[in-house]
């Protein structure tokens, strides 16, 4: 369970001050898929980077499994990112120089899972998002949706049971989207709990919760 | 233009702050050495000025006070001649020569004490012919300048043996002794002469005063011609004080003629050499990158419709501040560095910053010049890339790297045959068994060394590097996995973020193995030079002191005396033919001399048998224990078992002929020998009871050479730079690359890394490139110092090449600087702040 209270988010731009989340409270339920929409500079970002411990708030409480994030050192903050969340990006950021598979081991092996482990979990989750037979290709050797199957692949590495994905389906084309889409029905159905950030109106019929961000201020 | 950036003036300008800064600290250390050479002369000048001069006795002391009272003079010494003085005593009557000195070291003293107020000293030999002793009167009859005569009666307070009067003159680096060695005369104390002289009229008499200045005085300003000026000045004041006491004839000499050995200048550059270019190379290589990433402005100005020349432009202006700011920085660093330099290593007791204006503006247009030569290639290669790829956005992936090995190959191929083919024909030639094929591939390889050197110090890191990075990978590889189990990180990840980068990498090991190769050579070559010495001195001295034997009976005292000899071994020779034969007890022999193990080539020290040179025994073919024939010190000739063969026989010369045979023997003594090999048990109280008694000796402290300390600073300093370019090279090299990999870092963040994991991950990557050139740098480095030091040692000494202290020092400290560099980089790339790149990142990493 993910709870939100009075979460404020100013950035600084030079002299100007910006605000990009105002004053937030919600709750998200363990094992909900929520889809996150709304205008670009509207904070869905921001959101999500909050939730996924990569930026500290100004103000307020994000308390995730009972723990207050917030408080957290940069220690805990890690083991936070390791553990409790997995990230996938509009653009994928898979690390070129390695192949799918070790793209899948890297998060396992920050956490210090043996190799043969590492290697096996990979595959299984290589496997998982359709993407064996592509195990050895470097993601210059891959699709779009390729490689965002592979990303989603890689932020289920350490099994967390949260996923926040950024825009997934902003670079692909609407049949690989779709399948993306799909993919991330079938992991929550599995339980995992989904925040989506998206522009792409199809997955609103997937969610089971839509929030709508405008100016920082989420409704719904 | 684009507002000056403080990063990219420091990329760009660090290399050529540090190659200016090495060229003036090379000029500032270069001069102050050269003047180093001048203090150490007019200091080495037991006299700067002699003035010859006719003086009344009477004025004799007045003068020599007033003389010795100047500010500028140290010591005055002089010696008095009047002659004939007649001399009576009872019946017996003789001519000779009255004389006074000042320093008594020039006076042998047989028996007494010197004279005081109307005493005299007589020769030996004239006490013995008229049959003077201790006590006795002799009255001198001297004739005024009337003609009259007068007499004056001495009481006589001992007997001398001789006296000399002898002066030493210096030119630039020789040295020119007279001397005359007299036995006869009446030595009067000076006061007893002026009251002699103001007693009666007598004609001016023959005097020489020698002045010894202070050195201080002297080397005021760094301006060298102005020394003999100085002395000059001297000079005339003391002819001053001389006219003043109504001298006549006086004529003066200039004794020093020190002049600076401008060669230390040209030498301290040309060993800076390496250092200038590898500091022009760092900042092409800042450019470079500063190019490559403003490559997309390059890209939309030329959409826009800039042309060559405006593009040229607009570059031109910022990059002429950088190269004037470069200048000034690099020529107070420059200065600031060589005075560093003299408080850490050299110790000169005079150094003189070399700051003017002239100098200023030659490292302002040094610095225009190199920038240029920097600038040449970088903007050539960006104004002929096509300009879709300029504006196109910047994705890393992997960037096939356009590298043909072959070429490489080559370079490694006949630059390591070379060297290694060197190393083979230096260690195995035999120059004195006439010419095969060898000895031309070694008279070949040592007249083209001189052209190879530089290009092996060069090219074969930079060929070597190339190719194990960019050629061949596994090498690398090999490291970062090691490297990485040890750091507990993924050494394969290490591994292809280095693939990924290859020309960086490749730059980065070049640059390091290039530090490292040169850093290896000076260290050992210092070390093997430092252990040359030490053997030369060995080969010359034996022990502690060589003195040449010679009838006296103190000298003899020494010898025998337990509290200041710890052991002697007396050296016969006699030469029969072809032979030369050294008698000497070998076990006294053994105790004396140092280091005697590592002048034997071959066998050990056998009283039954005979030791014999390396270079007969080849042209001999002789091994040890072979039986030969040697000449007998009777006229005979017997057969002696071959038990040692040497490099050479430590304190004893050979002749040039090859039969030197050092031989047991229990007759060599303080009667019948050459010389004496000592080790003492006070080095310094034995040299100075030796040098006391005026008799020819060598010693450390008088064989040694100084110009040796002077190399180890300069060596010292290059190695310092070589330690400020090494790491700065890291930072400027891993810097912009790491700025442009922050997406990645950020991202491992973002998967979980933490930070000690990610600085250890960015460690091993630089660690192993390090650790890459230091193999490299290493192999090349020890080559070339094997090779010099073989060229530089004679046949007369064993091999000298050391890898001792200094070498793992200097390495030890260099790799722990450049690994403290990249760990510190590391550090501070891990400490990026996620939030901001992932946000700004897109599809970039």
């Amino acid at each position: 369970m993910i709870d939100i209270e009075n979460l404020i988010k100013v950035y600084r731009r030079g002299k100007i001050e910006v605000i990009a989340i105002r004053d937030v409270s919600l709750r998200i339920e363990k094992g909900e898929m929520a889809l996150l929409v709304g205008p670009s500079g509207s904070g869905k970002t921001t959101f999500l980077h909050l939730v996924g411990g990569i930026d500290r708030p100004t103000a307020g409480k994000i308390v995730v499994n009972g723990k207050n994030i917030v408080n957290f050192n940069d220690e805990e903050l890690t083991n936070y990112r390791r553990k409790e969340v997995g990230m996938v990006f509009q653009f994928f950021n898979l690390l070129p120089m390695l192949t799918a598979l070790e793209n899948v081991m890297l998060p396992m092996e920050f956490v210090g899972v043996p190799r043969n482990e590492r290697k096996s979990r990979a595959m299984e989750l290589l496997k998982k998002v359709g993407m064996e037979d592509r195990k050895n290709h470097y993601p210059d050797e891959m699709s779009g949706g390729e490689q965002q199957r592979v990303a989603i692949a890689v932020a289920l590495a350490n099994d967390p049971p949260i996923i926040l994905a950024d825009e997934p389906t902003g670079e692909l084309d609407t049949e690989t989207g779709m399948k993306i889409i799909e993919l991330f029905k079938k992991l929550n159905d599995e339980g995992k709990t989904i925040i989506i950030a998206t522009h792409d109106l199809r997955l609103e019929k997937y969610a089971s919760r839509i929030l709508e961000i405008r100016d920082g201020k989420i409704h719904g | 233009m684009n507002p000056i950036s403080k990063k990219r003036g420091v990329i760009t300008t660090v290399g050529l702050v540090l190659a200016i800064a090495m060229i003036f600290s090379s000029l500032t250390l270069g001069n102050n050495m050269a003047k180093y050479s001048v203090y150490d002369t007019l200091n080495r000048a037991e006299y700067h000025i002699m003035i010859d001069a006719r003086i009344s006795p009477a004025s004799l002391v007045d003068s020599y006070m007033k003389i010795s009272s100047l500010k500028e003079v140290k010591r005055c010494n002089f010696i008095f001649q009047w002659m004939p003085v007649e001399v009576f005593r009872e019946h017996e009557n003789w001519t000779t020569q009255i004389f006074s000195l000042t320093d008594l070291r020039n006076v042998k003293l047989e028996e007494g004490r010197f004279p005081g107020e109307g005493e005299a000293l007589i020769s030996s030999r004239d006490a013995m012919t008229h049959g003077v002793s201790i006590g006795d009167t002799v009255t001198l009859q001297i004739l005024d300048s009337d003609d009259n005569l007068h007499n004056f009666t001495v009481k006589i307070s001992g007997s001398f043996s001789g006296w000399t009067i002898s002066y030493t003159q210096i030119i630039g680096r020789s040295t020119y002794t007279s001397a005359s060695y007299q036995v006869d005369g009446i030595f009067l104390s000076p006061q007893t002469l002026e009251k002699i002289g103001k007693m009666v009229n007598v004609p001016p008499q023959q005097v020489k005063y020698f002045v010894s200045l202070h050195v201080s005085s002297l080397i005021k300003s760094p301006d060298i011609s102005e020394i003999r000026k100085k002395m000059e000045d001297v000079e005339y004041k003391i002819y001053d004080i001389l006219y003043s006491f109504n001298a006549s004839t006086v004529q003066g000499e200039i004794m020093v003629e020190p002049y600076p050995d401008t060669f230390q200048t040209i030498a301290t550059l040309i060993f800076s050499l390496p250092v200038i270019v590898m500091g022009i190379y760092l900042t092409k290589i800042g450019i470079e990158i500063e190019l490559y990433e403003r490559r997309r402005e390059f890209g939309i100005i030329r959409i826009r419709g800039a042309t060559k020349f405006q593009r040229f432009k607009l570059v031109m202006l910022e990059f002429l501040i950088y190269s004037i700011a470069g200048g000034l920085v690099g020529f107070a660093l420059g200065e600031f560095i060589s005075g560093l330099s003299n408080r850490i290593f050299f110790h000169l007791p005079y150094f003189y910053y070399d700051v003017n204006i002239w100098y200023i503006l030659s490292s302002v247009i040094i610095s225009l010049f190199l920038f240029f030569i920097a600038l040449y290639r970088p903007w050539k290669k960006i104004s002929q890339t096509p300009l879709l790829e300029l504006i196109s956005h910047y994705s890393q992936t992997f960037r096939k790297v356009e590298y043909s090995k072959e070429k490489d190959i080559v370079w490694v191929v006949v630059l390591w045959g070379y060297l290694i083919l060197g190393i083979y024909i230096f260690k195995t030639a035999d120059f004195e068994g006439g010419l095969n094929l060898i000895t031309i591939i070694a008279m070949i390889i040592s007249f083209t060394f001189i052209f190879m050197f530089p290009l092996i110090l060069v090219m074969l890191p930079l060929a070597t590097s190339r190719l194990l990075t960019m050629g061949f990978h596994r090498p690398i590889e090999t490291i970062t996995r090691g490297l990485g189990k040890i750091f507990k990180v993924s050494g394969e990840i290490a591994a292809r973020s280095l693939k990924r980068e290859p020309r960086r990498t490749a730059y980065l090991a070049f640059i390091i193995a290039f530090l490292l190769t040169l850093s290896t050579f000076l260290s050992v070559t210092m070390d093997s030079q430092q252990r040359l010495e030490e053997l030369n001195v060995i080969y010359r001295v034996g022990g502690d002191i060589k003195v040449y034997l010679q009838n006296n009976e103190t000298l003899k005292r020494i010898l025998e005396d337990d509290s200041l000899v710890k052991s002697v071994a007396y050296v016969r020779e006699f030469s029969v033919g072809e032979y030369t034969l050294f008698l000497t007890d070998f076990k006294n022999y053994s105790s004396s001399v140092y280091h005697l193990d590592a002048f034997i080539k071959e066998g050990s020290m056998d009283r039954n048998g005979v030791g014999i040179l390396v270079e007969y025994a080849k042209k001999q073919h002789l091994s040890v224990g072979d039986t030969i024939y040697v000449p007998t010190i009777d006229g005979g000739i017997r057969e002696a078992k071959v038990s040692f063969i040497a490099y050479s026989f430590p304190g004893i010369p050979s002749y040039g002929g090859m039969a030197d045979i050092l031989m047991d023997s229990k007759d060599a003594d303080v009667r019948n020998a050459s010389y004496a090999i000592l080790r003492a048990k006070n080095i310094a109280m034995l040299e100075n009871r030796i040098k006391e008694i005026g008799v020819d000796y060598l010693s450390w402290n008088n064989v040694e050479s100084s110009d040796l300390h002077m190399l180890f600073s300069f060596i010292n300093t290059i190695l310092l730079y070589l330690i400020i370019l090494g790491a700065v090279a890291i930072f400027v090299v891993q810097y912009s690359l790491y700025m442009n990999r922050r997406g990645e870092i950020a991202l491992y963040k973002v998967r979980g890394a933490k930070k000690h994991q990610l600085s250890l991950m960015l460690l091993t990557e630089g660690g192993s490139v390090i650790l890459l050139a230091l193999g490299i740098g290493l192999l090349v480095g020890f080559g070339l110092a094997y090779t010099i030091i073989t060229l530089e040692t004679s046949n007369h000494l064993p091999p000298a090449f050391t890898v001792g202290k200094f070498f793992a020092l200097t390495t030890i400290i260099l790799v722990g600087i450049y690994l403290m560099a990249q760990y510190l980089l590391s550090l501070i790339f891990s400490r990026v702040k996620v939030d901001f790149i992932i946000r700004s990142m897109g599809g970039e990493m």
